[in-house]
């Protein structure tokens, strides 16, 4: 195992006076990928979205270690700040500014430092090629009429134009057709191509996804908690069998 | 001198609410404003403001927007009439940054604007208003729209200053319409006082009206609104949107949407969200990297941004991006 | 000027003119000047036997009274003879109770298709005969007694152990400066009830002011006066579904809650005054911190309405809930809405209103949402949505809110149509009269508060909508 990126440990977590998460621990090393698999309302979105400090969810007990250092008590931009990345399962529509704007606004708060505009725009063109996506995208407003999947090649944009250390994808292919399904794989492979150091958290129930990447683990989440941890293998398994056999 | 009473709510309501109408001293009502009477030089001459006239002729659709610019030194009145003859389509761009600032002198500006819209002609309206501390700005805007005709106005309120704005648009004519989108920015101890008014009296006139804004520091705005169905209007529909950014503690908002009804076959609605930016919003731009305090003045931003991009005149466009 | 008018001279004695001289010239002010006097206050209240601070207190709300005007906005109220005002007080003296055979017949035509039992019907118009029902107060009050809750007339109440609490908590929450018929109300309240319930006690039965139909005073200024204390729960309902008819035409109540500490109180009521009537009422509560209060309105009866009632949020986390459907038909004028005020930290209030508009019956909503600068952390969201039945109603939605901090979240809808044509073609290839159909959509609309209500009450909010709709029940 190489050198920790993430280690959650005996985390409960609530919602609204509920009890979500009880007693979750996950480990994930720099440069893996790891898979978050379960049945629906296990509360795998609860995890991806704890773990960016959402404002929904009240951590009762427990630690999230980030490159050694517990993050929470720390503040959502912090922890972006410091290289963690949700792309979200619905992403919020913003109006009034256009996504390009908004990206060179991350990107620049992720390096501290101003972005060169004909630069940035470059790479953005390119980055918006590989995923397919209309060019004329860029100056639209920030995820407003835009359909499931556009959204979700917007979120798969940022990934690549922020190149966090650690990514979490809440679902990347839900709603998606076929081909879209293929273009956000495509888009992940990149990622994993341009940041060799880069941990990545995959939240899915489908497997389509995970098709053509490769996995170091697999971590099956049912009622609150880690029920087995696996390797690529447990993937097929739950294709055949289902969920069944961890939610006894 | 007498006192002007403007912004009137159509439908009073609790007196200590103070929103039932503005009372500003010092100004003089303009009687002539809501009757259908023509701007005669008889009428004109009484007042010492500058009035001005313009006719578009008939089946007139100009490419370019017509610009009008208003000078004014220490306080000035303007009254202007507007008449769009039938199948006329015209834009009208209302620029009243450049006088309102650049001087740190008080000023006190009075517009008075009657606009007719004949059948199918089209009338669009943008009005940029910028104003420092000191300057008040009182706008009185009155339009018929007759049949198939149609009214669009787009404004922006900016700065500190004291901005009154009394809006009334009465759809007569079967299929009339009219659309009012604006945006604001008020900070330090600026104030808005809004009452836009849509009247239906035609058949299926449709009236549709959104408005975007951000109050910071000591700011204090009133926005009424209201949709008035008269007998008659049937298969008309209007409908009124308000969205609030509060961005400091100190500031006052009072939000009064109306409905009047006495029309079986309409539909209205209206909907109101005042307060600070959701949860949810704030999450997604937070994970992005953006402190509290940044995604605030990025929000606030957009919201005048997206309404300047709307704008369909490059011209205008570029002289507001220069101008904030 | 005017005439004078006989029966108005035997009973007005001539008094020191200059003290009730009002300076204005307008006619209203002429109005109501020659209405009620002092001594007629001062002989109600010795009739009542009232505690010396109490006389003084209805003398100091005539003062009030006869110098407040009456607001600007709102249905008008020329029906109302306040020269004769008097004459609400004194019904008797002034022989305005009507015998059976008096009662109009829209009414006891009412009483019929509501099914009413007849010794029912007599008291609800007025006509005085001992109901059943005091039966059923005085178990229920038994009943309650053991837990420590007080449930009894307001009246006697003064006369008991608890004229100290009344003397601390009566009218201050609607003081009579408030507004001229709160000032009314102030000089001549007669009747109403006094329901007191002890810290932690959950009283598990509704009480209802139903019990009390009969109860001297007419019910016309009745005062109810509620103390809920900390961690304590309360159901009151007030009204009923059958209208209440009087000859003398005006209602001018008062409800007063105080709820206590993480206390609920849940208030129903359904106003059905007959349609003579004018109904000026006063319903307000305060609520401490963690307490909540539940209001649900169902108002269908009067000839004019003001009604709004009104929350005031003043602890932390206090919470207001109003759910209310009003319906105006024919000859109606109902101004009915609500008023929230947040004067705390994390207060939320919740408005869901239904109007309903028919023949040329006028509907408006009045609203306020108020939150003030110490109110940051709070919540409130409104929906009003109003259904227009046909061309010669009306129906006005005149809220407003106003907000003095930022960190607030308040939203507010509200919307106006029609019944579709697709339901009722629906409904109507079901098998139901267009009528029917248009009945049952009604009722569905009102299913807002008629869910809120225990089940009878329900049914019978139904049955009148019914009746309303088709003129007849099943």
């Amino acid at each position: 195992m190489s050198e920790k990126m993430i280690e959650i440990e005996n985390l409960f977590v609530d919602v609204e006076d509920k009890n979500v998460l009880q007693g979750v621990d996950l480990v994930m090393g720099k440069g893996e990928t790891h898979v978050l698999m379960g049945p629906n309302g296990a509360g795998k979105s609860t995890l991806g979205n704890v773990l960016m400090g959402s404002p929904f969810y009240t951590v009762t007990e427990g630690r999230i270690l980030y490159k050694g250092e517990n993050i929470v008590e720390s503040p959502v931009h912090e922890r972006a700040q410091k290289g963690m990345f949700l792309s979200f399962q619905n992403p919020v529509e913003v109006g009034g500014i256009s996504l390009s704007n908004f990206i060179r606004s991350a990107v620049a708060a992720r390096t501290g430092e101003r972005v060169r505009l004909w630069d940035f725009k470059k790479q953005l063109a390119s980055a918006m090629e590989l995923l397919s996506m209309d060019p004329t995208y860029a100056d639209r407003d920030l995820n407003v009429g835009f359909s499931g999947g556009e959204k979700k090649k917007a979120e798969i944009l940022q990934l690549l134009m922020l190149k966090p250390d650690f990514a979490i994808l809440d679902e990347p292919d839900s709603g998606l057709d076929v081909d879209a399904v293929r273009t956000v794989s495509k888009g992940i492979r990149e990622y994993q191509n341009l940041h060799k150091e880069g941990t990545m958290l995959i939240i899915t129930h489908s497997t389509k996804i995970l098709e053509a990447l490769h996995v170091d683990g697999v971590h099956v989440l049912a009622d609150g908690r880690i029920r087995e941890n696996g390797d690529a293998s447990l993937i097929e398994e739950i294709n055949q069998s289902g969920y069944e056999r961890f939610l006894k | 001198m007498s006192d002007l009473v403007i912004n009137q709510l159509p439908g009073r309501t609790f007196a200590w609410l103070g929103v039932n109408e503005a009372v500003i001293s010092g100004l003089e009502p303009y009687e002539a404003l809501h009757e259908k009477k023509e701007l005669s030089e008889e009428i004109l001459c009484t007042r010492k403001a500058k009035t001005e006239v313009y006719q578009i002729p008939e089946g007139c659709k100009p490419g370019k927007p017509a610009y009008l610019w208003f000078a004014y030194d220490r306080s000035a009145e303007n009254i202007i009439e507007i008449r769009a003859g039938r199948d006329s389509e015209i834009t009208i761009v209302m620029d009243h940054s450049v006088l309102l600032q650049g001087t740190e002198k008080s000023l006190e500006g009075h517009l008075v604007t009657k606009i007719s819209v004949e059948d199918r002609a089209k009338v669009k309206l943008i009005e940029i208003r910028k104003a420092h501390a000191g300057v008040r700005f009182v706008d009185e805007l009155h339009v018929e729209c007759g049949e198939r005709a149609g009214f669009e106005i787009t404004q922006l309120f900016l700065g500190e200053g004291v901005f009154y704005q009394d809006l009334h648009c009465d759809l007569k004519g079967y299929e009339s319409t009219f659309l009012a989108d604006t945006a604001y920015l008020i900070g330090k101890q600026g104030k808005l006082d809004i009452n836009y008014v849509a009247t239906h009296y035609g058949k299926k006139s449709v009236s549709d009206m959104k408005l975007n804004g951000v109050l910071r520091e000591q700011a204090d705005k009133i926005f009424r609104g209201t949709i008035d169905f008269k007998h008659g209007c049937s298969g008309a529909s209007g409908t009124e949107k308000e969205d609030v950014l509060l961005m400091d503690p100190t500031v006052g908002n009072k939000t009064v949407p109306l409905i009047l009804c006495q029309e079986e076959n309409v539909s209205g609605t209206h909907g109101a969200t005042i307060g600070r930016l959701g949860k949810d919003l704030l999450f997604y731009l937070e994970s992005r990297g953006m402190t509290k305090a940044e995604v605030y003045e990025m929000m606030a931003r957009a919201r005048i941004d997206a309404l300047v991009k709307r704008i369909a005149d490059e011209r205008t466009r570029s002289a507001i991006w220069a101008e904030i | 000027m005017n005439t004078e008018n006989v029966t108005e001279k035997t009973i007005v004695s001539d008094i020191n003119r200059s003290v009730y001289d009002v300076r204005n010239e307008d006619k209203d002010a002429y109005r109501f000047a020659a209405g009620l006097t002092e001594e007629i206050v001062l002989q109600l209240s010795q009739e009542k036997n009232d505690p010396e601070w109490m006389r003084d207190f209805r003398l100091k709300s005539l003062e009030i009274y006869n110098r407040t005007d009456m607001v600007e906005w709102g249905p008008p109220i020329d029906g109302l003879d306040m020269e004769h005002i008097v004459t609400y007080v004194r019904p008797k003296d002034n022989k305005m109770s009507a015998t059976w055979d008096e009662v109009p017949v829209e009414i006891k035509n009412t009483f019929d298709r509501l099914g009413i039992p007849q010794a029912e019907r007599e008291s609800l118009a007025g006509v005085g005969a001992q109901y059943d029902s005091e039966l059923v107060y005085h178990n229920v009050r038994k009943e309650v007694e053991e837990q420590g809750v007080i449930y009894s007339d307001l009246e006697s109440a003064l006369h008991g152990p608890y004229e100290e609490m009344i003397r601390q908590h009566f009218m201050k929450l609607v003081p009579p400066t408030d507004h001229k018929f709160s000032a009314l109300h102030g000089a001549v309240w007669s009747g109403g009830s006094f329901v007191y319930v002890p810290k932690g006690v959950s009283v598990e039965i509704p009480l209802q002011s139903y019990f009390r139909l009969n109860a001297p005073g007419a019910g016309q200024f009745e005062h109810t006066l509620i103390i809920v204390e900390e961690g304590a729960y309360l159901h009151f309902i007030e009204g009923c579904s059958a209208p209440k008819y009087n000859v003398a035409n005006l209602h001018a109540g008062c409800v007063e809650l105080f709820v206590g500490k993480n206390a609920v109180m849940r208030y129903s009521t359904i106003e059905n005054w007959s349609k003579n009537m004018y109904n000026l009422n006063t319903k307000r509560a305060i609520v401490a911190e963690g307490g909540k209060v539940e209001w649900i309105s169902g108002s269908f009866g009067s000839h004019v309405s003001y009604l709004y009632p009104m929350s005031i949020l003043n602890g932390r986390g206090a919470k207001a809930e109003f759910t209310g459907v009003t319906f105006a038909s024919e000859g109606q004028d109902l101004d009915t809405g609500c008023k929230m005020v947040h004067n705390a930290p994390d207060t939320s209030s919740y408005i869901n209103t239904r109007s309903i508009s028919k023949a040329d019956g006028i509907n408006t909503f009045r609203s306020s949402v108020v939150i003030s600068r110490d109110a940051a952390g709070s919540k409130s969201s409104a929906s009003c949505e109003s259904l227009i039945l046909d061309d010669e109603a009306r129906s006005d939605t005149i809220p407003a809110m106003d907000i003095k901090c930022d960190e607030v979240d308040v939203g507010h809808e509200a919307k106006i149509g029609r019944i579709s044509d697709e339901a009722i073609f629906y409904l109507m290839s079901r098998g139901l009269s267009e009528q029917e159909a248009r009945a049952l959509i009604v009722s569905g609309f009102a299913d807002n508060v008629s869910k809120e209500l225990p089940l009878e009450y329900a049914v019978e909010m139904n049955n009148l909508i019914r009746l309303e709709m088709v003129g007849s029940i099943g």
